[in-house]
């Protein structure tokens, strides 16, 4: 499915927020979260673009925790915009999955 | 204390020697205007100004380099190496300082866990690291378009006359006011090529590892423009504007208002970088 990777970075960056929704946690750790909800594939390289615009967006925010490695990490949590973008991403995805889900049932009957 | 690597040495090397080339210049001018009785008329604090910007660029040269070596010591070499590619790429890219060492840091924490769950670097970075920057610097809004670009040409502009009047103040050994320090007029459209087309070529070139055309526009350019004066002060020298052109001076910063008017020109350009990124960031 060729433009597979475009419909991932639009789900994946509703999907970042949802685990920011449920719990604060590590750049790392959404990645690993991600993988472990089926998007196997996916690796630092691209969730980290997506965690970034979503900060510069301002719907994210960071907290700083001290490391044993390295310079502090960052633990990510949602802003009122991350949770407003969400409510529409979600909105969003439930419209689209009912059409396309209509559509597939009609292509099989 | 943490050694540092060879490039950090290099790093702390070359600074050390600007600033002992910058210290002794200073010096050398001080000891010149003594003999010649005008070291009384150069103001003090000019030169208390230029020590301290010396010293204080090498101490956070030093500073920076043992932090990022403290940081980066443990990692593997084939880590080490993703990292100094993902920094290599950004120390040319239009992200803030600030910006460049937030992105380092979360490279760092991202390559450190890679590292330690046994997952190799190209998941953190990707194949290229260069790639993985244009990504990074798009999902701060930087998209290079043309509106962008001449906003940072004017930026540089804006940065570089006054600069080049301030060495030209320095240079007549800070005599008389820095508004009644002059420039040859043939420097503004010679900055103008530099501001934006010179130094935004070469920048992408360097992104994108092209290191002739990297070293070849500088050049290229200023050989051209040195042609080019001189073809016409042999050839057109009968013209006016030709005559003004390559031996007029002119005081670009001549006024209190000017200056004020400068400073709103480059505020202007930064706010509307600013807004370019915002509306960049709402669009993807």
């Amino acid at each position: 499915m060729p433009n597979e990777s475009q419909l991932l970075k639009g789900i994946l960056e509703g999907c970042t927020l949802a685990l920011l929704d449920a719990e604060d946690t590590y750049g790392y750790s959404v990645v690993e979260r991600l993988q472990e909800s089926g998007f196997s594939d996916v690796r630092e390289a691209t969730v980290y673009p997506i965690l970034k615009r979503l900060e510069q967006k301002g719907m994210l925010k960071f907290k700083h925790h001290r490391s044993e490695l390295g310079p502090p990490r960052k633990v990510y949590s949602l802003t009122q915009a991350g949770r407003a973008a969400l409510a529409d991403f979600t909105g969003s995805w439930q419209r689209i999955k009912s059409v396309v889900d209509s559509l597939l049932v009609r292509d099989q009957s | 204390m943490n050694r540092l690597t060879p490039r950090s040495k290099t790093r702390v090397v070359l600074s050390a020697a600007i600033a002992g080339v910058l210290l002794v210049t200073l010096g050398l001018l001080v000891v010149t205007m003594h003999r010649n009785g005008t070291l009384d008329q150069a103001s003090p604090w000019l030169f208390v100004i230029v020590v301290v910007l010396a010293v204080a660029s090498t101490v956070l040269v030093i500073w920076t380099r043992f932090r990022r070596d403290k940081y980066t010591s443990e990692l593997a070499p084939a880590y080490f190496a993703a990292y100094e590619g993902v920094s290599d790429s950004l120390s040319t890219s239009p992200l803030t300082w600030q910006q460049r060492r937030g992105v380092l840091n979360d490279v760092l924490e991202l390559l450190y866990h890679a590292q330690e769950t046994g997952r190799p670097a190209t998941d953190v970075v990707g194949d290229d690291p260069a790639a993985f920057v244009d990504r990074v610097q798009e999902a701060h809004g930087y998209r290079g378009t043309v509106g962008f670009q001449l906003l940072t040409g004017l930026q540089t502009f804006g940065w570089l006359l006054p600069l080049l009047q301030l060495v030209n103040w320095m240079a007549e050994q800070a005599q008389g006011s820095f508004f009644e320090a002059t420039l040859g007029i043939s420097i503004i459209p010679f900055m103008v090529l530099v501001a934006f087309v010179v130094m935004p070529v070469t920048q992408t070139a360097l992104v994108h590892n092209r290191l002739a055309l990297a070293m070849a526009m500088p050049l290229g350019l200023g050989i051209l423009f040195v042609l080019s004066a001189e073809l016409a002060r042999n050839y057109a020298w009968h013209l006016p504007w030709v005559r003004t052109l390559l031996d007029g001076e002119v005081a670009i910063i001549g006024s209190w208002g000017i200056a004020l008017l400068w400073a709103a020109a480059v505020a202007g350009a930064t706010a509307g970088k600013w807004w370019l990124r915002r509306r960049a960031l709402e669009q993807v």
